[in-house]
């Protein structure tokens, strides 16, 4: 009974969180004047719903599902409740990517600099850990690659940051690398969407192979899962979605990690269905995120949102990890 | 007679190491074979070859006369059913759903589908067991729960890696005689590796002795596992007896 109610009950959850986001800010007005003022065509109400609650609704939505279905897809994969998105390198390499825009000032120069140039790193990096990780036949191999790819982004960052040469560039990286999908105009959202909805695709359409990997490997193999397309297929998934969600938003951690979790016990642990479920969730947790940032403190400097994930992810992640080794 | 499954020349190479090699064989529908040999011998090797997880170099394998390379990955799972040694689910599925994986979606779609893997779990003695998860299963019923999921893909062929390991003395028996029941009824091939020689010789129509990756007797299991051969591959003298009409193989004592 509950299987059939989740579907319906998570999209309801998040178009009632998307209105909220749209409803929901810094402006003096109450819920109902803001609405009667948009539809009475106030100009600057409306500039306000466009340029400003729009995107931010939209990148929310899109960086969330991005999360979770790449975090359930990894999980599944890697058969290891702890991995998260930014195992495959994505953020790690969008991260630098972006920093290396800000620190030499093309995302100053030209605005979707940022983006594309987090686009870059993602790529080059996701190519390095899969290049480490298909010539190996092993999970472990995997998930070391991913660790080294990323150690090796961070190492890169803080590099950038040292060689920072005034406090407000440094400044500016570290706001970004705190991760926010605040101040972003539609364009970085019409820049962002394909590659995160291509990633998804590809991620959802695994379905199937993942749930026969429950077993273990081989009895996947002798269910005729090819394995190294699998692993591929997934990489690749989860390196657009993620890649491009990170290049936008900065690296926001645990809606990943967490989103395939609260899920699994509502789909009997179905890989297939937690990838679906895991996209609704990773889409509440950061609408919701987000909204709480604006109403958290309306008045003084938004907190991050990368930092309230963080701060919310990281008392769960704890939980999960003792959970795994209670016997 | 239809052959199934056929071995021809084939070698595999694992990590530097040549752990099969020249094996040829030729297994019909049918019968239960029993895959004997020391521990190191390659049987978990030869299965994993036979269900295509692992490519020989040498040689080939072929699935009711085509070559397993050219049979498209999505009728594998009616062809070919295959249980690991290992048992290692990392999420903890129900029984029911564990058997579903052998469905040609994975899952539950219809009652009949349900039914056959209600059925499947029947088989094994584990229909009680269908709500419970998996992971909360002992040993033995993991390994009967496993077994289920392989009847549940009613596949042409099934391919068990000792899959007695875990159970206990009746439930042993039971699926062996269940084994050689869908052997002989359902037409099936199946090929079980074992250690309990006395089981293999009661209740197996062939054996297939390797020894240091070579298939080095098939046939008759009392006339495989003869005197010179036990002594040569296992170090092993063993008895014959007489019971209830049937000659019983009983390993005796090590040689010295």
């Amino acid at each position: 009974m509950r299987e059939v109610l989740l579907a319906p009950a998570l999209l309801l959850l998040v178009v009632l969180l998307v209105l909220a986001s749209l409803t929901l800010g810094y402006l003096e007005l109450s819920p109902l004047a803001w609405w009667r003022g948009v539809w009475a065509g106030d100009p600057l109400l409306r500039l306000v719903l466009v340029e400003i609650r729009l995107p931010r609704t939209l990148l929310a939505l899109a960086v969330g599902a991005a999360l979770g279905v790449a975090g359930a897809a990894l999980q599944s994969l890697l058969r290891n409740p702890l991995a998260e998105p930014a195992l495959v390198g994505a953020t790690g390499g969008a991260s630098l990517g972006a920093v290396m825009a800000l620190y030499w000032g093309w995302a100053g120069a030209w605005s979707l600099a940022l983006p594309l140039s987090g686009f870059a790193g993602a790529a080059l990096v996701t190519t390095l850990v899969l290049l480490l990780a298909l010539r190996g036949t092993s999970t472990v191999g995997l998930i070391l690659a991913g660790v080294a790819a990323s150690s090796l982004s961070t190492a890169l960052v803080s590099l950038i940051l040292n060689a920072s040469p005034n406090p407000h560039a440094t400044m500016e990286i570290v706001h970004w690398l705190l991760g926010s999908v605040a101040d972003r105009s539609l364009q970085d959202v019409a820049l962002v969407l394909p590659p995160i909805a291509l990633g998804l695709a590809l991620l959802l359409r695994q379905g199937t192979a993942l749930r026969r990997l429950v077993l273990d490997e081989e009895a996947a193999a002798s269910l005729g899962v090819s394995l190294p397309r699998l692993r591929l297929a997934v990489l690749v998934g989860a390196a657009l979605a993620v890649g491009a969600a990170t290049a936008i938003a900065g690296s926001i951690g645990f809606v990943g990690l967490v989103a395939p979790h609260l899920v699994r016990p509502l789909v009997r642990h179905d890989p297939a269905r937690t990838l679906w479920a895991a996209m609704g969730a990773g889409a509440a947790l950061l609408l919701a995120a987000d909204l709480a940032v604006r109403l958290l403190n309306p008045h003084g400097a938004e907190l991050k949102l990368g930092v309230l994930t963080a701060l919310v992810g990281a008392p769960f992640f704890l939980w999960r990890v003792l959970a795994v080794r209670a016997p | 007679m239809s052959l199934a499954l056929e071995f021809s020349s084939v070698g595999l190479r694992l990590g530097g190491r040549t752990v099969l090699r020249g094996i040829d064989w030729r297994g019909e529908a049918g019968r239960l074979v029993g895959l004997v040999g020391p521990n190191g011998a390659g049987k978990s090797m030869w299965l994993r070859v036979a269900a295509g997880v692992l490519g020989p170099q040498q040689g080939e394998v072929r699935w009711w006369g085509e070559p397993l390379a050219r049979v498209p990955r999505t009728r594998w799972p009616s062809l070919i059913a295959y249980c690991p040694q290992r048992f290692s689910l990392h999420l903890p599925l129900r029984a029911l759903d564990c058997v579903a994986l052998g469905l040609p979606a994975g899952r539950i779609r219809t009652p009949p589908e349900r039914e056959r893997c209600l059925a499947a779990l029947g088989k094994v003695d584990a229909a009680d067991l269908a709500e419970r998860p998996v992971t909360e299963l002992s040993g033995g019923q993991q390994q009967r729960v496993a077994l289920a999921r392989a009847f549940a893909q009613e596949a042409t062929m099934l391919l068990a890696d000792e899959p007695l390991a875990a159970l206990d003395p009746r439930h042993a028996l039971e699926t062996l005689a269940l084994l050689r029941r869908e052997a002989h009824e359902a037409g099936r091939l199946v090929v079980i590796a074992l250690h309990e020689l006395t089981l293999a010789a009661r209740f197996c129509d062939e054996v297939l002795l390797l020894h240091e990756g070579r298939c080095l007797a098939a046939g008759d299991p009392l006339e495989v596992l003869d005197e010179t051969r036990l002594r040569e591959v296992y170090g092993l003298r063993a008895r014959r007896l007489e019971v209830e009409g049937e000659t019983v193989l009983l390993p005796w004592a090590p040689t010295q």
